[in-house]
């Protein structure tokens, strides 16, 4: 016979389904209420909010699940305790309505799922036509954002308020993640694949970006800042930045570092994190891909025959593969020249001999 | 008249003391000596733990250096995998199976042996490899290419970590064909499949997983060791594919969670029927869920990759084959929570155990279920969210089913059982310990914390959580300690604990505790799936026997 609820029972059930809800209601709204940037639960943009809409949804469904079924997990484990040694319970083998009952009904629950999943990923598949193009690179162990005019920054990100942004997604070494969790999901960053993934960010402001696919010694050091700036604002900073590439070195000529004009340590050291040399290069002796820059002001004099220290640097800057300290790979990029000025070199250069 | 039995001189000397367990081929000293190994292996992996969760508990480097702390990540996930879960589940299965279906020993007893041994060469190789000269393997148990090449991992220890999974592949294929002979070739007259016991049949859709998926993993390392050592370019983002690394892991590395949890679920399919006096509720129902997971497991595994830049027809493919799995995983929770319903429930260790196993396993399946729609998991993949949604399946699925089984069967196993009081309190201290470690951890993805990050930001928000982890791992520790203290007080006091402690159903509660070498004097006939109850019903129904 099977197990039939009496009034007393329909109670219990009454009372444990109101405790459900209010399981749901106090679960869910905290969540929120928890979170804090750089949370996925804070989006910034269309994209990162339909998944988050989709998350709460897929939360409510688990939390009615999880009250419903451990619910009666407690109430068999409860009610069913052995009162007396020789009770000896009916021997039920089965049922059929309830195995059809709770293979049909989580069916249909992980149906309405696949529907919503497919609906969100098609909404979001493909790039509005007037989306910015900009290429991301990921390093070891640091991103490079490479902007269709030649801008190059390392580290940051800078994009327009309510316009799309497509990332061209790729890597020069290992397999890296690129992901700014309020923007848009992760997309890999594969070594001789390109991913891309877009978003549109609807308000101003800093977001932060993390590696996220282990790759390696620094994985956890490979931060980013994400400046999402009003139009007009973004508008004049690409401007000054599009005119300031008509400084840079190129990568044609090395200069002389007599030429240079006077470097400003303090200058050459926000320099040296912002262009991602403290990636590779520890200012305290340890060894990380490159060698440390302890002591390289008195070191970088003696390094090269007929190489002062000054031009001994701006030449390992700017074509860092010509002379590898031993015991080292050259894996330093070779396209600094296009993203310094010579003020920047003497910087640079500056910061440097102080160490 | 009295007359004194001579019994014959043995006609071949039998080794004895340790020398008996290393020649062994009795699958009981096998099953006895995997779930020992497994279990120091276990204790080595869970001191890898405590010393992620040591460093992780604020900012800042707390004992090691981000190099050491990348290997012992790395460790701690491959220790786990290969040299815990699935070997005590072996181990369990090559004591119990020959017992269950009424059989001497397994079909192939020296393959057996060969299977331990080589199981314990292979976690050596993984352990001396700590003292490669430049360092174990820091690439995590995925060992994705290209950080995993040559090139940006030059060290043996990589070398030695594929070296040692291969010898393991190889154990654990052979002992697969070895259950699957056996289960199919060797139960008692009577026993049908259909009367076979569930562990059993657990035992059966896992070896078929095993022999399955292990060629591939092994193909895959066989190729990145080619990469690394002479040269080829498989994995190589010019000339080859890194992606494809990623492929032949996963397509073993989905169905080895599988391998992972089917057998701890049919320990509990053993446990809650006993300890709720009814029968398992829909018997084949859980069959044939077991099977649709065995073979469903096969079709899921680029869930893995859902932010490498999959093609639209395989995201949609991936979501739906994850999404599908879910259900019979759902049928057999439904099915096991009826099996107490209306039962007469003996609340005791092994089915505490079963009921943490279910609580455990609903949570981390469910946040699997999050997992498996493609644009959630791009947010929450490599996050903490993820290592939650793991360690519920695993810690709180079969960790608990493990330690279940264990609290189970140890007195057929040793003849004494373990201490209940104790066993309560380990219970309790690691139900809480656990939830304590890693429900935060789901809180932690969805503030954005990624994985197998050695240290992070204070101003993240995210310091409390990982301190209270760090504390819940510890209390796992006390609670493990608490398992060690009560065994080893048990096998001093060896209360006897006859033949069948809780009423079992199965044939393995037919012999003595611990059973003869021979297992059974007469091969039993079984004409149900509870033959043990049968027959204890029979006797105390005063049927003469004379």
């Amino acid at each position: 016979m099977m197990y039939q609820p009496t009034q007393k029972r329909l109670q219990l059930i009454q009372r444990w389904a109101m405790l459900g809800l209010l399981f749901v209601v106090v679960f869910a709204f905290p969540t929120r209420a928890l979170a804090q940037p750089p949370s996925p639960l804070l989006p910034a943009s269309e994209n990162a909010g339909q998944v988050t809409n989709l998350f709460y949804l897929v939360l409510g469904i688990a939390v009615v699940v999880f009250v419903v079924v451990e619910g009666l997990l407690i109430f068999a484990v409860l009610r069913y305790r052995r009162r007396d040694e020789d009770e000896e319970p009916e021997q039920i083998h089965g049922n059929t309505t309830l195995e059809v009952l709770w293979t049909v009904v989580p069916a249909l629950i992980m149906a309405l799922l696949f529907y919503l999943t497919l609906n969100t990923i098609q909404a979001q598949r493909n790039t509005p036509p007037e989306a910015m193009t900009i290429e991301v690179i990921g390093h070891q162990w640091f991103w490079e954002f490479r902007y269709e005019n030649r801008v190059v920054l390392i580290n940051e990100l800078r994009v327009p308020v309510g316009q799309p942004v497509e990332l061209l997604v790729t890597s020069k070494d290992v397999i890296h993640s690129f992901w700014v969790p309020q923007l848009a999901g992760k997309q890999d960053a594969i070594p001789g694949h390109i991913n891309r993934t877009w978003f549109e960010a609807r308000q101003a402001g800093l977001y932060a970006g993390q590696c996220a696919e282990f790759c390696g010694l620094e994985h956890y050091a490979m931060l980013f800042d994400v400046y999402a700036m009003p139009e007009e604002e973004f508008a004049l900073w690409m401007e000054q930045k599009v005119a300031s590439l008509g400084d840079v070195i190129g990568t044609e000529s090395v200069p002389d570092v007599a030429t240079l004009p006077p470097g400003n340590p303090a200058e050459g050291q926000a320099l040296f994190e912002g262009q991602g040399c403290s990636s590779c290069h520890s200012l305290d002796g340890s060894q990380r891909v490159g060698p440390s820059m302890q002591g390289i002001g008195e070191r970088a004099a003696v390094r090269l025959e007929g190489y002062s220290a000054g031009q001994y640097l701006v030449e390992s800057i700017l074509r860092p593969c010509d002379y590898v300290v031993e015991g080292f790979v050259c894996v330093m990029p070779q396209d600094f020249g296009e993203r310094l000025t010579t003020q920047n070199l003497s910087d640079l250069i500056a910061y440097l001999a102080e160490q | 008249m009295a007359t004194a039995t001579t019994y014959p001189e043995r006609a071949v000397s039998e080794p004895r003391g340790i020398a008996a367990w290393i020649t062994t081929v009795d699958h009981k000293r096998i099953g006895i000596m995997y779930t020992v190994t497994a279990f120091i292996f276990f204790a080595l992996g869970g001191i890898l733990a405590l010393l992620i969760r040591t460093e992780l508990a604020a900012p800042g480097a707390q004992v090691m250096s981000a190099e050491q702390y990348n290997r012992v990540f790395s460790m701690h996930g491959t220790t786990m995998i290969f040299l815990f879960v699935i070997p005590i589940l072996v181990g369990l299965g090559n004591y119990l199976v020959p017992l269950q279906i009424g059989a001497r020993d397994m079909a192939f007893p020296r393959l057996n042996a060969l299977s331990y041994w080589l199981y314990l060469f292979g976690g050596l190789v993984l352990y001396a490899s700590w003292l490669a000269p430049q360092g174990a393997a820091g690439v995590g148990w995925t060992g994705y290419p290209p950080l995993s090449s040559a090139v940006y991992s030059p060290t043996t220890g990589v070398d030695m970590w594929g070296l040692s999974i291969i010898i393991l592949g190889i154990s654990s294929t052979a002992g697969a064909v070895n259950f699957i002979t056996t289960i199919l070739n060797m139960r008692a007259p009577g026993m049908t499949l259909w009367k076979t016991p569930l562990f059993t049949w657990s035992v059966l859709v896992t070896a078929f997983m095993i022999l399955l998926a292990t060629p591939m993993l092994t193909g895959a390392i066989a190729m990145l060791a080619a990469d690394r050592n002479l040269g080829t370019q498989f994995f190589a983002a010019v000339g080859g594919d890194p992606l494809l690394w990623q492929h032949l892991f996963w397509f073993y590395s989905h169905p080895a969670v599988y391998i992972m949890i089917l057998p701890a679920m049919g320990i509990i399919s053993e446990i809650l029927p006993v300890f709720s006096r009814k029968p398992i509720f829909g018997y084949s129902a859980i069959v044939w869920s077991t099977i649709a997971i065995g073979v469903l497991g096969f079709a899921t595994w680029a869930h893995h990759m859902f932010a490498t830049g999959l093609s639209p027809v395989l995201q949609a493919f991936f979501v739906l084959s994850t999404m599908t799995i879910a259900v019979p995983t759902g049928v057999k929770m439904f099915n096991w929570i009826f099996t107490m319903m209306g039962g007469s429930l003996k609340i005791d260790t092994p089915l505490l155990y079963s009921i943490g196993f279910l609580s455990m396993f609903l949570i981390g399946g469910m946040s699997g279920v999050f997992q498996a729609v493609l644009p959630i998991d791009k947010q929450v993949t490599d996050t903490y969210w993820v290592v939650a949604h793991l360690h519920y399946v695993l810690f709180g699925g079969s960790v608990f089913g493990i330690f279940a089984g264990l609290f189970y069967w140890l007195p057929k196993i040793a003849g004494w059982r373990l201490g209940e009081g104790l066993g309560k309190l380990q219970f309790w201290l690691q139900l809480i310990g656990f939830n304590l470690t890693f429900f935060p951890m789901h809180i932690l993805g969805l503030l954005g914390m990624p994985r197998r990050y050695y240290d992070y930001p204070a101003e993240r928000g995210w310091t409390g959580y990982n301190f209270a982890a760090t504390i819940g791992a510890f209390l796992i520790a006390v609670a493990v300690t608490i398992f060690i203290v009560n065994f080893i007080r048990s096998a001093i006091r060896r209360d006897p604990a006859g033949d069948d402690p809780w009423e079992g159903n199965t044939l393995e509660w037919a012999t003595t505790s611990p059973p003869p070498v021979y297992n059974f004097a007469r091969i039993p006939v079984v004409d149900s799936l509870r033959p043990v109850r049968d027959a204890r019903l029979r006797l105390q129904s005063g049927s003469s026997q004379d």
